[in-house]
């Protein structure tokens, strides 16, 4: 059946005649009804990227980068500029996968607009695809905007094609010709034809954890948040064994508390620290307690001080 | 260990693309010769009705391309990259043509009307009624050589629009975020502002502008926000302990900071873009690989029907043409206006004088 489904076209090395060429127009403009519908704008608050709806209940596929961390609240814009909210779910921060997910499960008792996903990977080198996407930003007036493209390379974990993409489009979906996600947009090089794309394949290797919210991997594409340090306001570094405070938020927690840079942490409340990776451990248990926390500090050559940090 | 492995996949690849299984020859792709050979036809047409504008240094360069729009030697092209052009000569076809005469321009469409001593050229046959749904193909103006211009295939790709100008309007004040009760305190004037020609000065209080009070710089966005730069508005001011009104001429940022326009991470990505690529009346968007060097030459249908004048390569993803409708408008307006004055060549240097308010546009 698949065998089927597969254009003709695209087992030729290069269209031969214009109806080669017409066959593929009227291919996208058959699948890209269905493909815009569930292409959406996501609105960061300070960035905005691109996603695709996979599923009637309103699942997100996007880029890691895009996403950026687990559990954040986001905003989610339509083509015709109808805003939902929606909550990112897990991440592979090491190819770039991620997962959101619409808060309503319907849409006013309709299904969310979605597509179909290619489960068997049956994209080839030269196949002819099509890219969505948000370059820019969301723009009204403009709405999503297209490219058609041809696949130029397969690696284990890219595909690569002439697709011109541009930042803000990452995140966004690439359709084979019958309309099915291959793959969602990661990166580009300088050249006009580097343009990155994650396969699904990729997404599936690690389907249920993401589903799950599982932050998967060490980088690049995000970064895991630091709990203690978002709490406390404060950037701190390990140098030669000590714990030193790198940066603080000016008005932040640790500088009400009265940190200052450059000062060494010793103790918490009463244990001696041994590294950024202690400190880490006994934060999780302030997080649950929410108990006063005492920091016994080493301010220049031999003043010791004693800071309180209010939860 | 990982970040090894990493690298070995890599250069795996890299071996392999080399034996050509992995990676689409470069002739296959979109921007590809071999692929370019379904469009033979539409070469044809291109070559007819396209213009390649060579110039630079020794006048050798292919630096834009220009439409055939009348038999008797009318060219289009887009305008403020065209009198960027030293040492000018045009090719339609093999055919040289050595003194273009600029003859009109239009500022709001960034159109220049080009005139070269010609019979029997093939003006572009222009339909202004066919609807352009996103995923059509179009052709645009590729490489050229000396005899003959290539094609280069792309897609409609976004609803056609205005493409509203990204210069905003500024009164020239520098102000805080925060104002007090009665206004917002001038904290200076930027020289050549509208606020110094209107006689504001550090230390005035600016309580209103046209029909909004300033309490704070969010009232000024508010107040300034859909006005065009050149419009004059009244702006409320105290002085001491007088109250009046003045007129202050809105100038806009890049006159004002003398700087280009910010170029941001997406610019860099793009390669050339064209200088101007904004506030244009209304635009068809098509993605096409192409760069600032392969607009000014008509869009076309695979049938062979100009849907449009390339004017902008915005960004690597992002290209817009003037639609053919309003084309066809420009067309006879500047032809017109050309004639009126006896097809004498235009002298921009006294426009400018004139007080032409978009003379930066043109680069003069």
């Amino acid at each position: 059946m698949l065998m089927a489904e597969r254009p003709y076209f695209n087992d030729l090395e290069v269209p031969k005649t214009i109806d080669d060429v017409v066959s593929i127009e009227k291919s996208v403009k058959k699948a890209l009804g269905r493909a815009r519908a569930a292409t959406v704008s996501i609105d960061l608050g300070d960035g905005y990227g691109s996603g695709v709806i996979i599923s009637e209940k309103g699942l997100i596929l996007t880029a890691a980068h895009v996403s950026g961390g687990v559990g954040k609240e986001l905003t989610i814009i339509f083509e015709d500029g109808r805003e939902v909210q929606a909550e990112s779910l897990g991440l592979n921060s090491e190819s770039d996968c991620a997962m959101m997910k619409l808060l309503d499960e319907d849409d006013e008792g309709k299904p969310w607009p979605f597509v179909e996903l290619d489960r068997k990977e049956s994209i080839r080198l030269g196949d002819w695809v099509f890219s969505l996407g948000y370059l820019g930003g969301f723009d009204e007036d403009r709405g999503v905007v297209l490219r058609v493209g041809r696949v130029t390379k397969i690696a284990p974990d890219t595909i690569r094609t002439d697709c011109q993409l541009l930042g803000g489009d990452s995140g966004g979906p690439l359709f084979d010709m019958t309309g099915r996600l291959v793959a969602i947009h990661s990166r580009i090089a300088p050249n006009l034809e580097g343009n990155m794309h994650v396969p699904m394949n990729e997404f599936q290797r690690h389907w249920e954890p993401m589903l799950a919210g599982e932050f998967i991997g060490e980088g690049p594409f995000a970064k895991r948040s630091d709990p203690l340090i978002e709490s406390w306001e404060m950037k701190l570094i390990e140098k030669g064994g000590e714990l030193i405070v790198a940066d603080l938020k000016k008005g932040g927690v640790g500088h009400r508390a009265g940190f200052e840079k450059g000062d060494q942490l010793i103790e918490v409340n009463g244990e001696e620290l041994s590294g950024l990776d202690n400190l880490r451990d006994m934060a999780k248990l302030w997080v649950e307690e929410k108990e006063l926390v005492r920091v016994k500090v080493l301010r220049g050559a031999n003043q010791m001080l004693t800071l309180k940090i209010e939860k | 260990m990982a970040r090894i492995y990493m690298v070995l996949c890599f250069l795996l690849v890299e071996i392999l693309a080399g034996q050509g299984e992995v990676v689409l020859e470069i002739g296959k792709r979109l921007a590809g010769d071999e692929l370019r050979e379904v469009f033979e036809e539409q070469k044809e047409v291109l070559n007819r009705h396209s213009v390649a504008i060579y110039g630079g240094e020794k006048g050798r360069n292919a630096l834009l391309f220009g439409t055939v729009v009348r038999e008797d030697g009318y060219i289009l092209t887009k305008a403020s990259s065209y009198l960027e052009i030293e040492n000018v000569s045009l090719r339609i076809g093999g055919e040289k043509y050595r003194e273009p005469v600029l003859v009109a321009l239009s500022e709001d469409w960034d159109l220049a009307l080009l005139k070269v001593e010609a019979v029997g050229l093939e003006p572009v046959k222009l339909d202004g009624e066919r609807s352009l749904e996103l995923g059509t193909w179009v052709i645009s103006n590729g490489g050229t050589s000396r005899r003959e211009r290539r094609v280069r295939a792309g897609v409609i790709s976004a609803k056609s629009r205005e493409i509203k100008s990204r210069d905003r309007p500024f009164l020239g004040v520098m102000i805080d975020q925060e104002g007090e009760e009665e206004g917002l305190l001038l904290k200076g004037v930027m020289k050549e502002s509208g606020a110094e020609n209107a006689g504001l000065r550090k230390g005035d209080v600016l309580t209103q502008v046209e029909e909004f009070k300033i309490r704070d710089f969010e009232d000024i966005k508010e107040a300034l926000s859909g006005r065009k730069v050149g419009a004059v508005i009244r702006v409320g001011v105290l002085r001491g302990g007088d109250s009046f009104e003045v007129e202050v001429e809105l100038k806009s940022r890049s006159e004002l900071t003398k700087k280009k326009e910010q170029v941001d991470r997406n610019d860099v990505m793009s390669g050339r873009y064209s200088e101007r690529r904004d506030d244009f009346p209304r635009v068809i968007q098509h993605s096409t690989l192409m760069s600032a060097k392969n607009i000014g030459g008509p869009l076309l249908t695979i049938d062979g029907s100009c849907v449009g004048l390339n004017i902008a390569h915005a960004n690597r993803s992002e290209n817009y043409a003037i639609p053919a409708k309003e084309l066809k408008m420009m067309i006879e307006i500047l032809i017109e206006e050309s004639e009126k004055r006896g097809g004498d060549p235009i002298d921009f240097e006294q426009r400018g004088e004139a007080g032409d308010s978009r003379q930066g546009v043109l680069n003069q």
